[in-house]
């Protein structure tokens, strides 16, 4: 875990540093930056040192907790992970629960009546929204619901919980596909295990065969892919938060790149790696907890 | 009659006993056991993936889909008598008078901002968007197989080091790592497919390389490597002549989806300002360019909407099915 942190985090800094253009010149627009002004960037950001030794520079300021200062408005990162962090975890949360209380009743419907025409359907229906883009169904959600209809507000976040309901169902739709095929494989393969046939002898009823025996040992491919994709979901967010306008992560990194404003997109960066890191961590010990078969000694 | 009862149940409780003997699709379980005993010589692996196929209409559905969207690529004159660019088939320019209009007997799509015929923009828009997802797949499936025959083959330190890039890889956000890629590739004006397919590529091999990982260390226990291997084949030699075909039908798989997903990230891109450029007949740019004009002018989101939604669609459900069909596990 520890050696792709920083392979990873040191991947972001290799790309960020060849991006073109000069960051402080950015921040000046046309104008002719004094040189004493040059200097004090080049000093606070360590610009003058290889890119080895910024990287290592700048991983002792983050293992202090430290992500740095925005180069365009000296804000530091932290603060700007305080207000805008809480924005994508709300989304993403939202994202999550649709995705549940759809996707994995939707999934065992489909494992039970097996190639019948509604699991067809609902293959048909899953791959379909599979393969709409997410910036599409955004971009007509908006339009409909939002302009036309006039249901949701279409922009920002000024409606409070309101605002975020649209961009997470729109999310939501486009990634559900993924639970369902989980959920439905799962089970499928659950159903074949001796202890469901030996249940079923005993004369256990389905539903108790469902949800005592297949539902509960189906769980755990159901929530390593539930915890995987919140994980990468946080970063995912950007296209929604972007035609939305929600000032999350992504959007913020999004936003920062064509100001060149370096700390900022290598601060989010590394906090969606480590987000990502740490879920997957904690995917694994909920394995252990739910299977009792795997430990970790 | 008692007896053909008990013949029934008999048949029925094998099958649930046995269910891996069960075919997959609907209503074909009688006729699969005909199969069975009459051409049992005869069974191979694809050929039992074919016959499962092509009793499924959603597999003819697709393979429609992307036929078409193949040959609009190849032919799109097949297609529409008019040229980009022209206002109708005898060449004529476009006239500015026919800005935005809707559908209509002449122009099935409308026409664009510049008057032009939609129809003929959106399909020849087929041709880009495939064009760079066969080169994004091409790269990705060529790192893929070449690391992941590294990965494989040798084990140990070059496997570990592998391992580990592919989890840093994976760590990485995709879209925010693809938008930066392509801002570091080339400015705006200076960007072309070839740029975005090298940033899909070089962004999409690590769920490659660990796909053809986990074949080659199947394969390359079995005996007939084992054997080459014997008679002094080369290294190169096995993994190429000996590995490589026995190794690559997953990956294939995956690549078929991996097509359909290329043509949506690559819209997606686009459509940030961050992929192809401005002037090219491209959906993604479509779609940006009618967001703004989407209350006059529906016909301009919906219609190049509809294209790549079907163009992806295609890609997806083929990648899926021939999954399903080639898993024994889920047969």
């Amino acid at each position: 875990m520890i050696p792709v942190f920083f392979i990873a985090t040191f991947l972001i800094f290799i790309i960020i540093r060849v991006l073109p253009g000069d960051p402080i010149q950015a921040q000046f627009g046309e104008r002719r930056i004094p040189d004493n002004l040059r200097e004090a960037y080049i000093d606070q950001y360590n610009l003058d040192e290889s890119l080895p030794m910024q990287y290592v520079l700048y991983m002792k300021d983050l293992l202090t907790g430290d992500f740095g200062t925005s180069i365009a408005n000296q804000q530091s990162i932290n603060d700007m992970f305080k207000e805008r962090l809480p924005r994508s975890l709300r989304l993403a949360s939202l994202v999550i629960f649709f995705e549940t209380i759809i996707g994995i009743p939707v999934g065992v419907w489909a494992a039970r009546h097996r190639d019948s025409f509604i699991d067809n359907g609902i293959l048909v229906v899953t791959l379909a929204v599979l393969a709409m883009p997410v910036f599409l169904l955004a971009v007509l959600a908006q339009l409909y619901f939002g302009l036309k209809w006039g249901l949701f507000p279409i922009s920002g976040i000024e409606d409070g919980w309101m605002s975020y309901l649209l961009p997470a169902v729109v999310v939501a739709v486009s990634s559900i596909a993924i639970n369902i095929r989980v959920v439905r494989a799962t089970l499928i393969e659950t159903f074949r295990e001796d202890y469901i046939r030996t249940a079923r002898a005993k004369g256990a009823n389905s539903r108790r065969v469902l949800g005592i025996h297949a539902l509960r040992n189906s769980l755990i491919p159901i929530v390593t892919i539930l915890g995987v994709r919140f994980g990468s979901m946080i970063g995912g967010l950007l296209v929604t938060e972007s035609i939305f306008n929600i000032p999350g992560l992504g959007f913020t990194i999004v936003s920062a790149i064509p100001q060149r404003d370096n700390t900022i997109i290598i601060g989010f960066s590394i906090f969606l790696v480590m987000a990502y890191m740490l879920i997957n961590f904690l995917v694994d010990l909920l394995y252990a907890w739910l299977d009792p078969r795997i430990r970790y000694d | 009659m008692r007896g053909s009862t008990r013949v029934f149940v008999m048949t029925e409780l094998t099958d649930a006993l046995a269910p891996e003997n069960a075919e997959g699709g609907g209503g074909g379980r009688g006729s699969s056991n005909v199969d069975l005993a009459t051409d049992d010589t005869k069974r191979t692996h694809l050929r039992d993936a074919w016959r499962l196929l092509r009793r499924r209409p959603i597999f003819w559905v697709a393979a429609f889909l992307i036929a078409v969207f193949v040959s609009m690529t190849i032919v799109p004159q097949l297609f529409t008598a008019i040229a980009p660019g022209e206002g109708n088939p005898s060449g004529e320019f476009c006239f500015l008078a026919d800005s935005r209009q809707g559908p209509s007997a002449d122009h099935w799509f409308g026409t664009d901002v510049q008057g032009c015929d939609y129809y003929t923009q959106v399909t020849y828009g087929a041709r880009i968007s495939l064009r760079v997802a066969l080169g994004a797949t091409a790269i990705t499936l060529t790192i893929g197989i070449l690391l992941g025959s590294l990965a494989g083959y040798y084990s140990g330190f070059i496997d570990t080091l592998i391992s580990r890039l592919i989890d840093g890889f994976l760590a990485l956000p995709y879209l925010v790592a693809a938008i930066i890629v392509l801002s570091v590739l080339a400015s705006n004006a200076g960007r072309n497919e070839w740029h975005v397919m090298a940033a899909i590529g070089a962004l999409g091999w690590p769920a490659v390389v660990r796909l053809y990982r986990a074949s080659v260390l199947q394969v390359k226990s079995l005996e007939y490597v084992q054997a080459a291997k014997a008679l002094g084949a080369s290294d190169a030699r096995i993994l190429a002549r000996h590995v490589l075909p026995n190794a690559l039908a997953p990956v294939l798989v995956e690549a078929t989806t991996g097509m359909g997903v290329v043509i949506s990230v690559e819209a997606t891109l686009t459509f940030f300002g961050v992929g192809l450029p401005l002037d090219s007949a491209s959906w993604g740019i479509m779609i940006a360019e009618a967001t703004g004009r989407f209350e006059n002018s529906p016909h301009l989101l919906l219609f190049p909407g509809a294209y790549l939604f079907f163009g992806t669609l295609g890609f997806i459900i083929m990648g899926e099915l021939l999954r399903e069909a080639l898993d024994p596990r889920l047969r």
